[in-house]
């Protein structure tokens, strides 16, 4: 499903960095990473930050097949 | 159909196999406010003017107004399961519609999504809702005529491809008939036509829509059709959703007819969105922009010419010009022209066909008035052989109207004006026409031809109908050579004039009407 795991994540630390990373090259900006654990993801992530959303949870993804099946 | 279910959930398992998750970026805000169909959402920072906003349960908006700290939108279609703190979802697109060849023969709301139960419709594409109209490079001169097939128009309003004609009049004046009869006889002449329903009855579309399909018109017609029961977001869409669908057409080379019944009720509907997003009304509570509303709409029908067709194709189709003609449609209150919205839209169009109830009660049906009705660029499209034969019949009119009322007071007149008024009188019954009966050219050429040689003036004025009728008739059994060879060559030759001149004797002394 992840199209982009360019990144091997070890720990919650070595993420934050390669989330930090990415997004700094996205945004031009300096980004500090606050992480949480939300169950109802399911598995996968969600990276927000300000109005932009980044959906890469398995939620997510079931909601977006929802909507396909029923258009 | 019959649809096994191992089928349907081969399906449905094809679909999920073959499903990957969209991980684009999207901007998402939350709403604050809904009412009415109305909702105001903060965050969402880098939303378009006119984006497409996505609530929870596939329900779909679009962004109108974009505030320091807010944006206000419109729901489309159902908005009482949205709540306050819903997230909503920037689209990154701007209102879209299907456009295509399968669009043609289908009944489809505003968002282009078909509403006549014949299946999901396989589109060439999709078009933004909202196009700025081609320029002054990319147009060509209105010269080839859009046959209305009604007598009075196409002899005296005559309608060019590209051309913008109002319809007005009061309710119940035939202003729907007229734009009918007109999608009706653009059969087999490659026109398709788009005819945009804002705000009507769902028993009134539905009646269009059996017509059209009883006559055959549904193969060349797309019918985009915003209830009175939609929202006033969809109504005020409507017009824009079926022009796009027209301009494919255009674009493409090909000659394409818009009507749009009608922008009075549309700008009602715009006039509650606005309103309802506080935009500060101004003349009868309309907004500022209503002029542009309706002017950047009809704007958009035009005549492009071949550069502008093989640009758009992309070099495919070349030598071709393509056209859109648009038949707005405005309802009067009480005959008056001078309200808000008629003027306006009088001012847009190049012309209109004036309508009138009193004419309508008299029995004159169509009920044009041809002293108020112009076509400001029409006659240069107008088929040589109506023109030429159309010029008596229009100065007939004008002097039998200033002459009737003042013969009113007189009881002694001349025998020029005896004649002139007993003329006026013919013309009159004879511009008089059945619905859903529209004439070819050589049909009217013949009609015309009999009141300009004076053909008519022996025959009491009762009869002129039945005149006509059984002269048509005549001419279909008897001289089918003569209305071919008009039909080709659509000029008024010698040939042509003598052989008019010897089948309305013929007709006259042997038949009866």
């Amino acid at each position: 499903m992840f199209k982009r795991a360019d990144h091997v994540a070890m720990s919650v630390k070595d993420m934050e960095k390669a989330i930090a990373d990415r997004m700094e090259k996205r945004l031009g900006k300096k980004v500090s990473v606050e992480s949480r654990v939300d169950e109802s993801l399911m598995a996968g992530m969600v990276i927000r930050a300000g109005d932009l959303v980044i959906d890469g949870s398995v939620r997510g993804g079931l909601e977006q097949l929802r909507n396909q099946l029923k258009a | 159909m019959q649809l096994n279910t191992s089928e349907i959930s081969e399906l449905i398992r094809k679909q999920i196999e073959g499903f990957e998750q969209d991980l684009e970026a999207r901007s998402e805000g939350t709403v604050v406010a809904v009412q009415d169909g109305i909702i105001k959402a903060h965050g969402i920072e880098d939303v378009m003017q006119g984006e497409m906003l996505e609530f929870p349960n596939n329900t779909y908006g679009m962004a109108l107004n974009l505030e320091h700290d807010a944006v206000g939108g419109v729901v489309l279609g159902d908005y009482t399961h949205i709540r306050e703190g819903d997230t909503v979802k920037a689209t990154g697109r701007i209102m879209e519609v299907p456009v295509g060849e399968n669009m043609v023969g289908r009944v489809v709301n505003p968002l282009g999504q078909p509403i006549d139960g014949k299946g999901p419709i396989e589109a060439a594409g999709q078009e933004p809702i909202e196009k700025i109209a081609p320029g002054v490079i990319a147009r060509e001169g209105v010269d080839q005529p859009l046959q209305t097939g009604i007598k009075a128009l196409d002899a005296m309003v005559p309608v060019g491809r590209g051309q913008r004609e109002l319809i007005i009049g009061d309710r119940q004046t035939g202003k729907t008939a007229v734009a009918v009869d007109t999608i009706i006889n653009q059969k087999d002449t490659g026109v398709i036509c788009i005819y945009v329903a804002v705000g009507q009855k769902a028993s009134s579309v539905a009646q269009v829509v059996a017509k059209l399909e009883e006559e055959g018109a549904m193969d060349h017609t797309i019918v985009v059709a915003a209830n009175a029961s939609e929202s006033a977001t969809m109504q005020y869409i409507a017009p824009y959703a079926g022009c796009s669908m027209g301009e494919y057409f255009r674009d493409r080379g090909q000659d394409a007819l818009a009507v749009y019944d009608d922008l009075t009720k549309q700008a009602w509907a715009y006039r509650q969105v606005s309103l309802l997003l506080r935009r500060p009304p101004g003349r009868e509570a309309y907004p500022g922009d209503i002029f542009y509303l309706h002017s950047r709409l009809l704007e958009r029908a035009a005549r492009v010419n071949a550069d502008f067709v093989e640009e758009k194709t992309g070099g495919e189709v070349k030598g071709q010009t393509g056209s859109l003609t648009a038949l707005p449609v405005i309802e009067t209150q009480a005959g008056d022209v001078s309200a808000f919205v008629p003027t306006n839209v009088i001012s847009i169009t190049d012309g209109q066909i004036y309508l009138e109830s009193d004419l309508f009660n008299s029995g004159i049906r169509p009920a044009i008035n041809a002293g108020l009705s112009v076509s400001r660029v029409g006659g240069s499209a107008q088929t040589k052989l109506i023109k030429k034969l159309s010029g008596g019949i229009r100065t007939d009119l004008a002097q039998y109207r200033e002459l009737a009322a003042f013969a009113q007071f007189a009881s002694d007149l001349d025998e020029a004006t005896r004649n002139q008024i007993e003329r006026g009188k013919r013309v009159t019954e004879l511009m008089k026409q059945g619905q859903y009966k529209p004439l070819s050219v050589p049909e009217m050429a013949t009609s015309l031809f009999a009141a300009n040689e004076g053909y008519l003036d022996d025959v009491e004025v009762e009869k002129v109908v039945d005149f006509e009728k059984a002269l048509h008739e005549y001419m279909h059994s008897q001289q089918k050579d003569l209305l071919d060879k008009m039909a080709s060559e659509l000029k008024l030759t010698d040939e042509i004039v003598s052989g008019l001149h010897s089948a309305l004797k013929d007709f006259k002394e042997k038949h009866a009407y």
